[in-house]
């Protein structure tokens, strides 16, 4: 029960800590326009279906370096799935899809650590290594802890699904229950917990701006050309 | 009192997208490989990720959680004076957003980066600083008296309506620096047969671009209400021009200093040549037996994104052959002349315009051709004692002397 109260506690504070820290960043996102050259910012609903597959995707980092690309991709893909996979954790009762990509899911948390070492490598090694700054190397080095971990539990220990889903339900309330009589689940929650407050704002930030250059190449082609002039 | 401003928070000048950029981010240094001023110094403050990380750390101290709990902290003078020398030894060329993962429009980024220096009195360096005063001294940012900007080279033959539907647009860089560049502009526009108009010299004034890339604003509205009323008095309906960096202005900043939509329509001098050719206005006749290499200027292809039209042109100039640069139209090189970094960081420029030469010399052209005024000057400069030596002509300057 000890273990249970400063998990939870931890937890609440790890997330309050990331949630802060993205509201601090997203603060200036509202801010009065006006400024020099800046473009119109209201959505344009043609632009966003264009811009949806340039997110997906990641485009635009295929067409700068598509070895990198590979191992991003395959990262950012198997962490969605590995995220949703886990919502069977958060919510009761669990909705039939999130029931349904839960093989894909479990495979998705197979391939993550194998697509974070890639991204390591090329960085490290091929890629101009002396330009990849210690943060990313942190953040890198974090998800791969926390993705063995979760391989570990999942194939040697597999830990009791109920007693995760009480505990989860009870730190969702405020409310401690046991922690999980499972260490390594105990190690994959803390990683988490030690990882969360430094997600980086690009999640947020990234398919905005995406989205911005995708409306700004468009304009581009207006700007002195066309039916505008003369 | 410097220890007092800094700190205040920082990102003031910057629209909500660019925090949003700044938060965009990845660091993955996918940018790297395109700039320039890395490629010929390696200095890793200079590049793109870390000017940004330094200056989300700025935020960081006077506007972060920390700092909204305990306080702003204060930034260290000397990261401040290190972060204004890297953000103006930039190019602003555009290069890194082109490349960029996530769209950064780093070619407007950076000079909001530096009108932030500015206002915080670090900003901008050495000879930047002479700007303001040799614009408002003279109306031109190399404080030459006005009544040089065109009597040394404008051709008796073209004559210049009082009012025109046309206006024509010299830039201070082409009448000062760049004159054959100017000169072939004029000259096009005289054959062209149709009345055009210019400014007196004294009336016309800087657009404000260099003003504006260095972020010292505050002559920008000023000058370019001089400007548009001057044109609009004399009826122009569209103003052609062929600087990059002027162009760029007019179409993307002047409404915003003018604070209206501006009254007349802007046409890169290419564009209006072309249509003068397609008109049968104008035709080459005299052959040029040559291949030509063709460098697109950053604030022509990534500022307005004009890249085919001065290849049409040049194409429908007999004998012809035309080659390309590796990378070329919006993924162009620098030629290490823009944002005014060249006034202070000449050794970056002058290397930064050798690979340009190198690579048109590789490629065996018999002409180098360049379209902005800057470029020009520059690659002159660099070409100047350097064993490789190919000829440098502008896309005017070659066209006007086979008419």
């Amino acid at each position: 029960m000890v273990v249970g109260n400063i998990l939870m506690w931890a937890a609440a504070l790890a997330f309050a800590a990331f949630a802060v820290k993205m509201l601090m960043h997203i603060a200036p996102w509202f801010r009065r326009s006006g400024r020099p050259g800046e473009t119109h910012q209201g959505l344009r609903w043609r632009a966003v279906i264009a811009a949806v597959p340039e997110i997906l995707l990641l485009r635009r980092l295929f067409r700068a370096n598509p070895v990198i690309w590979l191992g991003e991709w395959v990262f950012h893909a198997s962490l969605l799935l590995v995220i949703i996979r886990h919502l069977k954790y958060f919510l009761s009762p669990v909705p039939p899809f999130i029931w349904a990509i839960q093989r894909i899911g479990g495979i998705a948390g197979y391939i993550m650590p194998l697509s974070l070492l890639y991204i390591i490598i090329v960085k490290a090694i091929f890629n101009r290594g002396r330009y990849v700054f210690a943060y990313n190397y942190f953040l890198l080095a974090g998800f791969l802890l926390v993705s063995a971990a979760g391989v570990i539990m999942r194939t040697f220990f597999y830990p009791d699904t109920m007693q995760i889903k009480d505990f989860i339900a009870g730190a969702l309330r405020l409310h401690a229950t046991a922690a999980p009589d499972s260490l390594p689940f105990i190690s994959h929650f803390c990683l988490v917990l030690i990882i969360l407050p430094f997600l980086p704002t690009h999640i947020f930030a990234a398919p905005l701006t995406i989205y911005q250059a995708g409306k700004r190449d468009k304009e581009l082609e207006d700007l002195i050309h066309g039916g505008k002039q003369e | 009192m410097a220890e007092n401003r800094n700190k205040k928070m920082f990102g003031g000048c910057l629209s909500a997208l660019q925090h949003m950029e700044l938060d965009a981010c990845t660091q993955c240094g996918e940018c790297l490989k395109n700039c320039p001023v890395q490629e010929v110094t390696g200095n890793r403050q200079v590049s793109p990720p870390a000017k940004i990380r330094a200056f989300r750390d700025f935020i960081k101290k006077t506007r972060g959680l920390k700092s909204f709990v305990l306080g702003a902290r204060d930034v260290d003078r000397g990261l401040l004076e290190d972060f204004t020398r890297a953000v103006f030894e930039c190019t602003t060329c555009g290069a890194c957003g082109k490349a960029c993962s996530v769209g950064i429009y780093t070619q407007r980024l950076w000079p909001m980066l530096r009108r932030e220096m500015v206002l915080r009195g670090i900003g901008p360096i050495e000879a930047q600083r002479d700007m303001p005063e040799d614009v408002r001294r003279t109306g031109n940012p190399y404080g030459k008296p006005a009544a040089e900007r065109f009597a040394p080279w404008f051709p008796a033959e073209v004559k210049v309506a009082e009012k025109a539907e046309i206006g024509y647009y010299t830039g201070c860089t082409g009448a000062y620096d760049a004159i054959p560049m100017v000169k072939g502009d004029v000259t096009v526009l005289g054959k062209i047969g149709r009345p055009f108009t210019m400014l007196p010299p004294e009336e016309e004034v800087c657009c404000g671009f260099p003003l504006f890339v260095t972020g010292q604003f505050e002559l920008l509205e000023g000058l370019v209400k001089r400007l548009v009323e001057g044109y609009t008095q004399r009826g122009v309906k569209t103003l052609v021009c062929s600087c990059p960096c002027c162009v760029n202005m007019i179409a993307r900043d002047w409404p915003h200093f003018y604070g209206r939509k501006l009254p007349f329509g802007i046409r890169h001098i290419s564009q209006y040549v072309l249509a003068a050719l397609e008109e049968g206005r104008i035709s080459p006749t005299a052959p040029v037996a040559e291949s030509i290499i063709y460098h697109d200027p950053c604030y022509l292809s990534r500022g307005v994104g004009i890249t085919e039209e001065p290849r049409a042109i040049l194409k429908r100039i007999p004998g012809v052959q035309l080659l390309e640069f590796t990378r070329n139209r919006a993924n162009s090189r620098c030629c290490g002349a823009g944002g005014a970094a060249r006034k202070v960081f000449h050794e970056n420029a002058v290397a930064i315009g050798r690979l340009t030469i190198d690579e048109a010399y590789e490629k065996k052209a018999g002409r180098l051709v360049l379209g902005c005024p800057a470029c020009y000057g520059k690659v002159n400069e660099a070409m100047s004692g350097y064993e490789k030596q190919v000829k440098i002509v502008d896309v005017m300057e070659l066209l006007s002397g086979v008419l």
